[in-house]
C-alpha cells in the first residue's frame, strides 16, 4: 500500500495537542498514529537509528479502546525508556470490521525507540495520557481515521 | 460543614453557549448537540438549568464575570459542565470555578460533590495529575537584600531540581521505597531528614491522604514515576522565587508569615507519571465495568464506578497513593530549595527563614461532609483545578491558621502575578468548600508560538525583571503571559463570590520551567 495515502495533521487545542491520522488499513492506521504521536513528542532526525526495540501486546473490546491502549502504551514506554519512538510496527491486528462496531480486537507490535540522550533526538512535550475525550477510529470509503487528544 | 440546598431560580436573561459537544458514541465518535442556554443568576453567577440535557441531576452552576464568561463562548467546559452533571449520586449543582477551561471529562476548574451513599467516583474528576497542586516557602530575606543572588540563586536552583521533559533523580527508587512514598506521603522525608514537622503540619492532609494502598498501583505507574520524586516536570509546572509586592489583609499576612518585599519560592508540581498512569489505568478500568453497573455516561472519558465497588475502592486506594507520591515529591524539591539557598547564601534554611507557609491539592477527591437540603452528608468532594478553600474555624484548617482559614494559592503567569488568600465561609455555602486553582489558557501552544516567532521571550522576562531558567527555551513561548487568561480577574471573581480572600500578591523574579 503506498505510504503517501497514510497521512497525520494537528488537531487545536488550547493547553494540550491532538491529531487525526488517516491511513487505507487499520494496521497501518496504528502505526501512522504512533508516528503522529512520536512527532509530538520528539523531533528525531530521519537518519537516527533504533537502539531498543518493545514489543507490545493489547487486547480491547471495542477498537477506541484499543486506541486509547496503544496511545498509552506508547506514552509509558517513551516515559518509562526515557526515548522517543523512531518506528512503530504492527504485526497483528484481529478483529472484526465494521459495520460491527464491538471486539474483541487483539494488537501485537513492536516499538523502535531511540534514547532521549542519543545524538539526533530532541524532546518537546511529555505527555500524561492519551485521553477518551473525541477519540475515535472510524473508517471510511476511503480509509480508516484516528482522531485523538492527548494531555500535555 | 457546608450547606447545599436546592436553590430557587433567577432568570436574568439567557446566555448560549455553543462548541463541541464532547459525547462520545460507543466508537467514540462525537455528535452535535444543541447548545447550552445559559441564565445569569448575578454579577459572578451563571446557571445552567437540569432540563437542558437529558440526565441532568443537577444544575450547573459557573462562576464567572462578563469576560470570563466571553472566553467561554465555543469552549466545551459549559458541556462539561452538563455532563458532569448526570453522574450518578451528584449533589448541589455541577460546578465550574472562575478558572474553568475545556479539559477531559470534568472540566479544569469543575467541583462535584458525590453521595457517599450510592454515589460514583470518576478518575477523570480529578485528572491525570493526581494531587498536582502549589506550595508556598516562605523566607526572612528581602528582594532587596537578595538582588546581587538572584542569578546564583537562578542557577543553583535549577542544577539542583531536575526539571522538563524526561527529567529524573538519576536514580529509581526500590520496590520497598516506593511502597513506603506511597503509603507515607511527605512524612516519608521525615525519618530522612528532608522534613520538619511544621512542613507536616502545614501540609494539607498532613502530607499523607489516608487510604493508599500500593497494590492498586500498577507496575507500569511504579516504573514511570520510580525515577521522579523530587522532580519538576514540564508544560505549566514551575519553580519560582516571587516577591510579595502587595498585602490586601495585613492581620491574615501577619498570621501566614508573609509582609511586603519579601522574597517567597513558590512551588506547581504533582504525582508526574506515576499518578498519570494511575488515572489512566483505572479509567481504562472503569470504562470496562460501567456497563455491569449499570452506568452510562455521555462521555466516556467520565468513566466511573460505584464508590463502595471493588473498582472505585481500587481507584480510591491507587489515588490516595498517587497524591502521598505527590506530596512527597514537593517535599522533596523543597529540600532542594532548602539546600540550593543554603549553598549560595551560606547560612542555614533555619537562619534564612524558610518555612513552609502551606501546600495544598487542587486535583484531588476527598470524602468530607457538608450539609446537603438541610442534612449533613457525607460526599465525595471531586475537586479538578479546585482548591479546597476551608474557611476559618474550620478543624481541618491547621491550627496555626484556624483564626484566618485555610491558605489557597492561585498561581498566574510566569510574566504577571499570584495570589495568596484564604478561604473564605461563602465557599462553604455553595462550592463543598472549593474555589480556583490558577489562571487557564486563552491561546493554544502552538497559537503562542506562532504569535511570539519573532519575539525574545527570555530577555522580555529579563527587561521586565525575571530572571528565567528553561530546559527547553521554546517552552516560554508556549508559556507566555499572552497565552493565560488575568488571574487577577478570576481571583476578583472568586472573592466577589465570597469564596475567598485575598491576602497578598506575588510578583515571579525567578523563574524555572522545565
Amino acid at each position: 500500500m503506498s505510504s503517501a495515502a497514510r497521512t497525520h495533521r494537528a488537531l487545536p487545542h488550547t493547553a494540550d495537542a491532538g491529531f487525526v491520522a488517516t491511513a487505507p488499513s487499520l494496521p497501518e492506521l496504528f502505526e501512522e498514529a504512533g508516528r503522529a504521536l512520536a512527532e509530538l513528542v520528539a523531533d528525531v532526525d530521519p537518519t537516527a537509528e533504533t537502539d531498543r526495540w518493545e514489543d507490545v501486546a493489547l487486547d480491547a473490546t471495542d477498537l477506541t479502546g484499543l486506541a486509547f491502549g496503544w496511545l498509552n502504551e506508547l506514552i509509558a514506554l517513551i516515559d518509562i525508556q526515557r526515548s522517543a519512538i523512531v518506528t512503530t510496527r504492527i504485526d497483528r491486528l484481529e478483529g472484526p470490521v465494521p459495520p460491527v462496531e464491538d471486539g474483541p480486537y487483539r494488537l501485537r507490535a513492536r516499538v523502535g525507540l531511540r534514547a532521549a540522550d542519543a545524538t539526533g533526538v530532541r524532546l518537546l512535550h511529555q505527555p500524561k495520557s492519551a485521553t477518551y475525550h473525541d477519540l475515535s477510529v472510524a473508517h471510511t470509503g476511503a480509509g480508516w481515521t484516528m482522531r485523538a487528544y492527548l494531555d500535555l | 460543614m457546608s450547606r447545599h440546598t436546592a436553590a430557587t431560580r433567577s432568570r436574568h436573561g439567557p446566555v448560549r453557549s455553543g462548541g463541541p459537544s464532547g459525547a462520545t458514541g460507543p466508537s467514540g465518535a462525537t455528535g452535535p448537540r444543541a447548545p447550552l442556554s445559559l441564565e445569569r443568576v448575578d454579577d459572578v453567577r451563571w446557571r445552567i438549568p437540569r432540563e437542558q440535557r437529558p440526565g441532568m441531576r443537577v444544575d450547573g452552576l459557573i462562576f464567572a464575570s462578563d469576560s470570563l464568561m466571553a472566553d467561554l463562548r465555543g469552549d466545551p467546559a459549559l458541556d462539561q459542565v452538563a455532563n458532569v452533571a448526570t453522574l450518578p449520586g451528584i449533589v448541589g449543582a455541577s460546578l465550574a470555578m472562575p478558572d474553568v477551561h475545556w479539559g477531559y471529562g470534568f472540566p479544569i476548574g469543575g467541583v462535584a460533590a458525590i453521595r457517599r451513599d450510592g454515589g460514583v467516583v470518576s478518575p477523570g474528576g480529578i485528572g491525570f495529575d493526581i494531587n498536582c497542586g502549589v506550595r508556598l516557602i516562605r523566607s526572612g530575606l528581602t528582594a532587596r537584600e537578595l538582588g546581587p543572588w538572584f542569578e546564583r540563586l537562578a542557577d543553583a536552583l535549577f542544577a539542583a531540581v531536575p526539571s522538563g521533559v524526561g527529567a529524573s533523580i538519576g536514580r529509581r527508587l526500590t520496590p520497598g521505597e516506593l511502597d513506603s512514598v506511597l503509603l507515607e506521603g511527605a512524612r516519608w522525608s521525615l525519618d530522612r531528614g528532608s522534613a520538619t514537622g511544621d512542613d507536616i503540619e502545614r501540609t494539607e492532609e498532613g502530607g499523607c491522604l489516608g487510604g493508599a494502598d500500593p497494590d492498586r498501583v500498577s507496575l507500569r505507574a511504579r516504573q514511570r514515576g520510580a525515577d521522579q520524586l523530587g522532580t519538576l516536570g514540564s508544560g505549566n509546572h514551575f519553580l519560582e522565587l516571587d516577591v510579595v509586592d502587595e498585602v490586601h489583609d495585613a492581620p491574615a499576612a501577619d498570621v501566614l508569615g508573609l509582609f511586603t518585599g519579601q522574597v517567597v519560592a513558590f512551588i506547581h508540581c504533582g504525582s508526574r507519571g506515576l499518578g498519570h498512569q494511575v488515572c489512566t489505568d483505572h479509567v481504562a478500568t472503569m470504562d470496562r465495568a460501567m456497563a455491569r453497573h449499570g452506568i452510562d455516561v455521555p462521555d466516556r472519558q467520565l468513566a466511573c464506578a460505584p464508590l463502595d465497588s471493588e473498582e472505585g475502592r481500587a481507584y480510591l486506594g491507587a489515588m490516595a497513593a498517587a497524591a502521598n507520591f505527590a506530596w512527597a515529591n514537593r517535599q522533596a524539591i523543597t529540600h532542594a530549595v532548602r539546600g540550593a539557598f543554603e549553598r549560595v547564601l551560606g547560612r542555614s534554611a533555619s537562619q534564612l527563614g524558610l518555612g513552609l507557609v502551606y501546600d495544598v491539592s487542587h486535583n484531588i477527591a476527598k470524602f468530607e461532609r457538608h450539609i446537603v437540603d438541610g442534612r449533613p452528608t457525607d460526599v465525595c468532594v471531586h475537586r479538578k483545578g479546585a482548591t479546597r478553600a476551608f474557611p476559618a474555624g474550620h478543624l481541618d484548617v491547621p491550627l496555626v491558621y484556624r483564626s484566618i482559614g485555610q491558605p489557597v494559592f492561585i498561581p498566574g503567569d510566569m510574566g504577571r502575578c499570584s495570589f495568596v488568600a484564604v478561604g473564605a465561609p461563602g465557599s462553604m455555602a455553595e462550592s463543598f468548600g472549593s474555589t480556583c486553582h490558577g489562571a487557564g489558557r486563552t491561546l493554544s501552544r502552538h497559537a503562542a508560538i506562532r504569535a511570539l516567532r519573532d519575539v525574545d521571550v527570555a530577555r522580555q522576562l529579563g527587561d521586565a525583571g525575571i530572571i528565567v531558567r528553561a530546559e527547553r527555551p521554546a517552552l516560554l513561548a508556549e508559556e507566555a503571559s499572552l497565552a493565560y487568561k488575568d488571574v487577577s480577574e478570576v481571583v476578583r471573581v472568586a472573592e466577589g463570590a465570597g469564596h475567598l480572600r485575598r491576602v497578598a500578591r506575588l510578583r515571579p523574579l525567578v523563574v524555572i520551567k522545565g
